[in-house]
């Protein structure tokens, strides 16, 4: 069962995200600097955009599409990675939303998204009934500033 | 329903005949003694019945045929769809030529489906329609504008359009046991020419006889009497279709019979339309090597490259002309023959009326059309078939995918697919020459992967690539030289508080004493011994003995261990001489352990299939992007960043400069002794390939890994469109400036400084000589920034 702190945060780091545009996250208590797109080609934000709203509708399958077919064209594009953890998440593959998270860790120096993949690990850990790893986890976030 | 009817009216028969034999019983019986007459008479009986039950016998025959599947259907193995979007990298002439391959004809104006028309500086296309993993696509007009190399505009009827799919290219089969191949066509996709065209030659009365003709088969005598030899065949579409049905190709009376006794129940059971389409589908067309060519549908395919929909009148007039003997009207190797035998199913067109006198003139000056067997074959691939059938194996029964009819959808890219064949071939023939090796004996394979999501782009298995045969790629075990090596520097880079890219290796003799084997001690290519050197530097030269001294120092089995998590599950003896590459790999194992150096340390599945459809387009099984971090990000950007030093001064040096500055390369030479096997795996942009030469007998072919295959890399590399983006330093790696000549702290007072990246802590403390000494141990800070902009760049 997943922690129902947890699951708040993450809703809560949907919302942030959606109102960005899922282009970035931010925190009102961080100084926001101005959020740089997710990406600079049209396509990819359009994909992005379909992902988030099938995923909205539950239909998890199509957002992974998208965001695979986005992938395709931006493979190092940290932010698509972010977004196929929390997808993945959402279908409470646990696994895969941990690796996923770690991909989009290792593609960015983003303090905020790197801080935004450590919540996820947490609470996919936490989903997963390891609440170990989920703690620690919340620390990294946590030491990370965002 | 026109089936049940049938039935019915058969049971009426049945029912008819019981009468008659209950009758005459009856008679029987008021006899007293039985004459001749009464022997006769049953004996009568007992051969109608008997005739009565073969009937039925042969009745029960066709229709479980007939009702059940009733050809088994290969796998049909497709390529990639092209995805175009705005900003693709992709030129006009390369679009032009996607386009060809997939048989869109050339127009003034793209009105039908599988056809284009090029403008000033646009080409409009009608795509056709297709049903891809998540949905149809219904026929799309479109219209895409280039510029500099890249899609510029993309637009639909109803404006700009994100991205759209063309179709994807069938391009192999998994075939069945006799091997034959067909793709199914139903009557409606069938154009009305081709039925008329069919009608015309082989039964103009189809649609009246009974599945025998008496008239046709009188009019085939007549014709082959005057004639002096056989010029028409008497047998009806239905007889035809009964004999490859139903029947061997013996040439027997009881045959015959049979051929005409089953003709005559199908059509009692069947509509004229089915028994059709099951003859369109059945009907040879030809053969490639041992795949043999069914039904209009494969057909039209086949010799055409396009949808039987979309043929015109003369080509549809060539299918048909190939009924009566596909090898002997070959339209490659009889083209005269083939030609006069199309001209003269459109003149009997004509004479039946199906067609006007003017259209037959204008359809017999058009050229046979058919796409070149030079065409065809490049458009096989059989490593990569070979590949994609492996990985079937691991999820399907064998039956299933000879049978079932399956789609599958790969990764194959056939534009990569095809730079890496000319750069094979190229290659391998000017270094042949230049090494005056003889003539074909330097053989070679090739995998290229895209880095991050594991999708296998391209595999060629052998120089000659378009011949199936032995898929080296897949298939050739051999040893891996130091391609191995990065492994044990990893496995070393996994303990940062004892090795750094600084440590000062021991480049010295050295003895390794096994217990039951000879005493081994490693040299250098170079035969010299290289004293002290960075960690760092002996990855980059590739020294043997300093390699192996870390190796023994790591221990063989954590070597072992490294390479289980880097996705290689072969099983290891763990010898020391492992630690310099006398292992036997594949191309295909070796891709997929520096698959994990290129994805960043994450072990990511080979994958050359996406998606499975069933015969009739419903999902059945997708292939998902997975990844698995098995190295942590510290230790795998000191390795990636050592496997960027082989390219910027080591073995590999020769390709600086050959990419541009925004592109790393990382790389490694593999050489094994005596030169037999020349190997280079490395990766930039988005995409990893590994390269193997050398030769089936495993003689020497005198080649290092920097003088063979990595100038096959190369050619390859250049020709693939590279992203520029990289995997940052991870935050908790830092550049530090060191002394290359003691791997000790440096600062602006030392010459010849290297930066290099360490795992946060784990920099050394101690100051080279040439530093002025300093409390504080880390380098200062204008030197650092200034390196790490150097880095980063």
């Amino acid at each position: 069962m997943r922690h129902p702190a947890c699951i708040s945060h993450q809703v809560s780091l949907l919302i942030i995200a959606a109102l960005a545009g899922c282009v970035t996250v931010g925190t009102p208590t961080s100084p926001a600097p101005e959020p740089a797109p997710a990406s600079a080609k049209p396509v990819v934000l359009n994909l992005m955009r379909d992902s988030t709203q099938s995923s909205a509708a539950g239909q998890y399958s199509q957002a992974v599409l998208a965001l695979e077919q986005a992938l395709r064209i931006e493979p190092r594009n940290a932010w698509l990675w972010h977004e196929l953890a929390k997808v993945r998440i959402q279908q409470q593959r646990y696994h895969q939303a941990v690796q996923l998270a770690a991909k989009s860790n290792a593609l960015s120096r983003d303090r905020r998204l790197q801080a935004a993949n450590w919540w996820l690990i947490a609470d996919a850990h936490q989903g997963a009934g390891d609440p170990v790893k989920a703690r620690a986890a919340r620390e990294r976030a946590n030491r990370l500033g965002h | 329903m026109p089936i049940a009817k049938k039935r019915t009216a058969s049971s009426k028969r049945t029912s008819k005949t019981t009468k008659r034999r209950r009758g005459r019983r009856k008679s029987a019986s008021r006899r007293r003694r039985p004459g001749a007459g009464y022997v006769i008479s049953r004996l009568g009986i007992a051969l109608a019945v008997m005739c009565l039950a073969y009937i039925v016998y042969l009745d029960i025959t066709i229709r479980n045929r007939f009702e059940g599947q009733r050809w088994p259907i290969p796998a049909h193995v497709y390529t990639r769809p092209l995805e175009l979007y705005q900003g693709l990298r992709l030129s006009r002439e390369r679009f032009i030529e996607e386009l060809q391959e997939l048989g869109y004809r050339r127009v003034e104006n793209a009105q039908q489906q599988g056809s284009y028309a090029m403008g000033n500086n646009v080409i409009q296309v009608m795509a056709r329609p297709f049903v891809f993993w998540d949905g149809a696509r219904p026929e799309l007009p479109f219209e895409v504008q280039f510029r500099g190399g890249r899609v510029d505009r993309l637009t639909g009827d109803g404006g700009p359009i994100d991205l759209l799919r063309l179709e994807p290219r069938l391009f192999g089969s998994v075939s069945s046991l006799d091997h034959e191949d067909r793709t199914l066509v139903q009557l409606d996709q069938v154009p009305p020419e081709l039925i008329h065209a069919l009608l015309t030659v082989e039964d103009r009365d189809f649609y009246r006889h009974i599945g025998i003709d008496p008239r046709g088969l009188a009019r085939a005598l007549w014709a082959n009497l005057s004639a002096g030899r056989v010029v028409q065949g008497g047998s009806t579409l239905t007889q035809q279709l009964v004999k490859n049905f139903y029947l061997t190709a013996e040439r027997t009376f009881t045959r015959k019979l049979n051929e005409m006794l089953m003709a005559v129940l199908l059509e009692i059971h069947y509509e004229k339309n089915e028994i059709l389409e099951a003859y369109l589908n059945e009907v040879y067309l030809g053969q490639v090597g041992s795949r043999a060519i069914h039904g209009f549908g494969l057909g039209s395919l086949f010799y055409f490259g396009r949808p039987l929909r979309e043929l015109k009148l003369p080509e549809i007039a060539l299918l048909v002309s190939l009924v009566r003997g596909p090898s002997h009207y070959n339209p490659y190797r009889r083209p005269e023959r083939s030609r006069e035998r199309r001209d003269l199913v459109l003149d009997k067109m004509n004479e039946l009326g199906f067609i006007d006198h003017k259209t037959a003139q204008r359809a017999k000056i058009a050229p046979l059309g058919v796409s070149s067997e030079g065409v065809q074959s490049a458009l096989a691939y059989p490593a990569y078939l070979g590949f994609v059938r492996q990985q079937l194996r691991q999820d399907y029964r064998e039956q299933d995918l000879r049978t079932e009819g399956l789609r599958i959808f790969t990764t194959l890219d056939p534009d990569v697919q095809r730079a890496t064949e000319s750069a094979v071939r190229r290659r391998v023939t000017a270094i042949e020459r230049a090494r005056k090796l003889p003539d074909g004996t330097l053989e070679a394979a090739a995998v290229v992967i895209r880095s991050d999501s594991g999708e296998v782009a391209a595999m060629v298995g052998a120089r000659k690539s378009r011949f199936a045969g032995f898929n080296r790629a897949l298939d050739a075990q051999r040893p891996v030289g130091s391609l191995i090596k990065p492994v044990v520097y990893l496995a070393a880079l996994q303990q940062p508080q004892r090795y750094t890219l600084a440590t000062l290796l021991e480049d010295a003799p050295l003895r390794v004493k096994q217990a039951g084997s000879p005493v081994w001690t490693p040299k250098n290519y170079d035969e010299q011994f290289h004293g002290q050197v960075l960690l760092i530097q002996s990855l980059a030269q590739s020294y043997n003995v300093s390699t192996a001294r870390l190796g023994m120092a790591v221990g063989v089995d954590a070597v072992i261990a490294e390479m289980r998590q880097l996705g290689i599950s072969r099983r290891l003896q763990p010898f020391p001489s492992l630690l310099l590459g006398a292992i036997e790999l594949t191309p295909v194992e070796v891709a997929q352990m520096y698959l994990t150096f290129a994805s960043g340390g994450f072990r990511t599945p080979l994958r050359s299939i996406r998606s499975v459809l069933s015969q009739d387009q419903q999902p059945l099984a997708r292939y998902p992007l997975s990844v698995e971090q098995v190295i942590q990000p510290g230790p795998m950007a000191l390795l990636n960043y050592g496997l960027q030093e082989v390219v910027r001064s080591g073995t590999a040096r020769v390709l600086r400069g050959r990419f541009p500055e925004a592109i790393r390369v990382s790389g490694k030479t593999g050489t094994t002794d005596d030169y037999r096997d020349s190997w280079f795996a490395g990766y930039a942009g988005g995409y990893l390939t590994v390269v193997w030469l050398g030769r089936d007998d495993n003689e020497p072919v005198g080649l290092s890994g920097a003088s063979g295959a990595m100038l096959v890399w190369a050619d390859i590399m250049h020709r693939l469109d590279l992203h520029r983006e990289e995997f940052p330093l991870p935050l908790d790696v830092e550049l530090v400036a060191v002394d290359p000549g003691t791997g000790r702290l440096a600062d602006k007072h030392c010459e010849n400084v290297i930066e290099l990246p360490f795992i946060v802590g784990s920099a050394p403390t101690e100051r080279a000589p040439c530093a002025a000494p300093q409390v504080n141990g880390k380098v200062g800070g204008k030197l650092r920034n200034w390196l790490e902009r150097l880095f980063r760049r």
